[in-house]
């Protein structure tokens, strides 16, 4: 197994550093040109000259990568500017006067926050809902319960977030609009400003997990091993929960990994409709001011966390299933 | 069923919006100045939006646009990105999958690789990200191009698995004992085989194509105004709908009922196919 991981973690190297080289090429062959914004509107063509070489945007291509690649392991001075840059050094952004790094690191509490809470939410609503719609199979329950799963896949979510927003905050006065505070330094202020965001978001993927659990737990429970259980007169709670919903589990893990990998860019909508300071929102931002240092930097760290979530996901099939050997 | 009907009538309207708009009256971008009140900041006039006999959706804040009528418009745009892109993904896949997993070998290794490395994309970060620096393109091939790349990969991966587990059955032995050539073992022995899984993935591919194209508009970075697009209209729509809530839950609810309808559509398809499914 150890072996096993070793060989996906330069497997993820080797991606990440295409997607890198690609990114990179993208932005910096792209006609916009970062010196022209930085130099301002009354840009001279000799100002603009050495505002490029400032930038270290007059080197090849080839040498730009190369120093931006040795940037993120040693750190390195940007351009002749004289601007340090520690390791990890994922560029600069001259629009913020900030290294790129610190901008993520300032953002990410917010987005993980966010990701977190929601996860929890809708991976708890979404395996239980899926439970009791499966066990009571045919039922009124279960009919309201696909139901209301199939409504809420498919209403969008602007208008789930612009629903809580009139209702609650708006309307019902219940909550302040959302203000983020640091979970340390207010929890209390954290789960008020989180709490409409993270319901947004479960139901965008609550009802997935729902429809997912009601159908591999009906498959599950008709096989010959659960009549087995249940003939050698084990309580129907050891059943359903030790053999029944533990074989559910993978399909269910497989998809929350990549759920999960992905909710950096999938909270993107749920960050700006909320005007919560996050990734996503710093990425919105940095598009708009085609700030593209942060835009990679955005991209190489949303990439990191789909590529490592897969590797968690299936290193966590062994222990789910047994059976899963590693090769 | 009821899903097939609610797709086809939304195709319907979308295809008929010049007749329809010729009807009502309002082109998409005929300003009305008389529905809106400007003295209440170019609110429309009349609860619920503007929505009466003259404006069937309501109107759109400040300029009077007839609602209708760029649902309508908006829709096509819609409608054709996401079955465009769907085309061009489900062909894409459909190939490679079937070139991976019928070869093998280097073939396979390549385009496994690629599949690998384009799933490890954050997608719509990176999607976004051209969108906006690439300016003097058409934002509508623009849009299939960027949302055909990273989605043919999930087709891919469906056609490569089934092909792998169809490729040594009886049937497909036989007819390469019997002599047939690759491309008719490929054709007439396992691309039937393969038209169940596709045709459930591609109605699930067109709301989410939709979706992603509504969220990108949204985001600012998809359909250009005057053109009007759904996602778009939600984008305007934000700032106003704690005053007129339902400029912004029309376009939404179009949304939400396109998704909903492929949806059971899908559903209805898969049941149809897998003869194993009890319908619910």
């Amino acid at each position: 197994m150890i072996v096993y991981a070793l060989r996906r973690l330069g497997a993820i190297a080797l991606i990440m550093l295409v997607i890198c080289a690609i990114t990179f090429a993208i932005f910096y062959l792209l006609p916009d040109d970062p010196a022209l914004d930085a130099c301002g509107k009354s840009c001279t063509s000799a100002r603009l000259a050495d505002v490029r070489h400032a930038m270290g945007l007059d080197q090849p291509v080839l040498t730009q990568f190369l120093s931006y690649l040795s940037g993120i392991f040693a750190g390195r001075t940007l351009g002749t500017s004289g601007l340090d840059c520690a390791a990890p050094c994922f560029g600069y952004s001259w629009q913020y006067a900030s290294p790129v790094w610190d901008l993520l690191l300032d953002r990410l509490g917010v987005s993980a926050s966010l990701a977190a809470g929601a996860a929890v939410l809708w991976l708890v609503v979404g395996v239980l809902l899926g439970l009791m719609a499966a066990l009571r199979k045919g039922s009124l329950l279960d009919r309201g319960i696909v139901l209301s799963a199939l409504a809420t896949t498919s209403a969008p979510v602007y208008l789930i977030a612009a629903l809580l927003i009139y209702f609650v905050i708006l309307q019902g006065e219940l909550l302040p609009f959302p203000d983020y505070q640091p979970v340390l330094d207010n929890p209390a202020a954290w789960v008020a400003s989180l709490i409409l965001p993270w319901i947004t978001l479960a139901a965008l993927y609550a009802a997935m997990y729902i429809r997912l659990t009601r159908a591999s737990m009906i498959e599950t429970m008709a096989e010959p091993y659960i009549r087995t259980a249940r003939a050698k007169g084990l309580p129907e709670r050891t059943v359903v929960v030790k053999h029944g919903l533990r074989s559910t589990m993978t399909p269910i893990l497989t998809i929350f990994g990549i759920d999960l990998g992905g909710l950096l860019a999938g909270a993107m909508i749920t960050e700006t409709m909320f005007g919560l300071p996050g990734l996503g929102k710093l990425t919105f931002d940095a598009i708009g001011k085609s700030d593209q240092p942060v835009v990679l930097g955005v991209t190489l760290l949303a990439a990191l966390f789909i590529t490592l979530a897969n590797l968690v996901v299936d290193l966590l099939y062994g222990v789910i299933d047994p059976r899963v050997r590693y090769a | 069923m009821a899903g097939l009907v609610v797709v086809l009538i939304l195709v319907l309207l979308a295809a008929l919006a010049p007749v329809i708009t010729a009807w009502t009256g309002w082109a998409p971008e005929t300003f009305d100045k008389t529905a809106i009140d400007p003295n209440m900041g170019g609110l429309p006039k009349g609860a619920w939006g503007g929505i009466g006999t003259e404006h069937l959706l309501g109107v759109e804040p400040v300029t009077g646009r007839d609602v209708l009528s760029r649902i309508l418009y908006g829709g096509q745009i819609s409608l054709l990105i996401a079955m465009l892109a769907t085309a061009i993904t489900v062909v894409t896949g459909l190939v490679l999958g079937l070139l991976a997993g019928f070869l093998g070998g280097w073939a396979d290794t390549v385009i496994s690789r690629i599949m690998d490395l384009l799933m490890s994309f954050p997608s719509l970060i990176f999607m976004i990200a051209i969108l906006s620096v690439v300016r003097d393109v058409n934002r509508i091939v623009l849009l299939v191009a960027v949302l055909s790349v990273f989605g043919w990969t999930v087709v891919a991966r469906i056609v490569r698995g089934q092909v792998l587990t169809i490729k040594h059955r009886e049937y497909v032995e036989a007819a390469r004992v019997g002599g047939g050539m690759t491309g008719y073992i490929l054709l007439k022995e396992i691309l039937p085989g393969l038209t169940a899984p596709i045709l459930v993935y591609a109605t699930q591919a067109v709301p989410a194509y939709v979706g992603a194209e509504a969220a990108l508009s949204f985001l600012g970075v998809g359909v250009r105004p005057p053109t009007p697009s759904w996602g778009q209209m939600i984008n305007n729509a934000r700032g106003w709908f704690m005053t007129d809530p339902v400029y912004l839950a029309v376009p939404c609810a179009f949304l939400g009922l396109t998704v909903l309808a492929c949806t059971l559509l899908g559903d209805g398809l898969r049941d149809a196919f897998d003869p194993k499914a009890v319908r619910a």
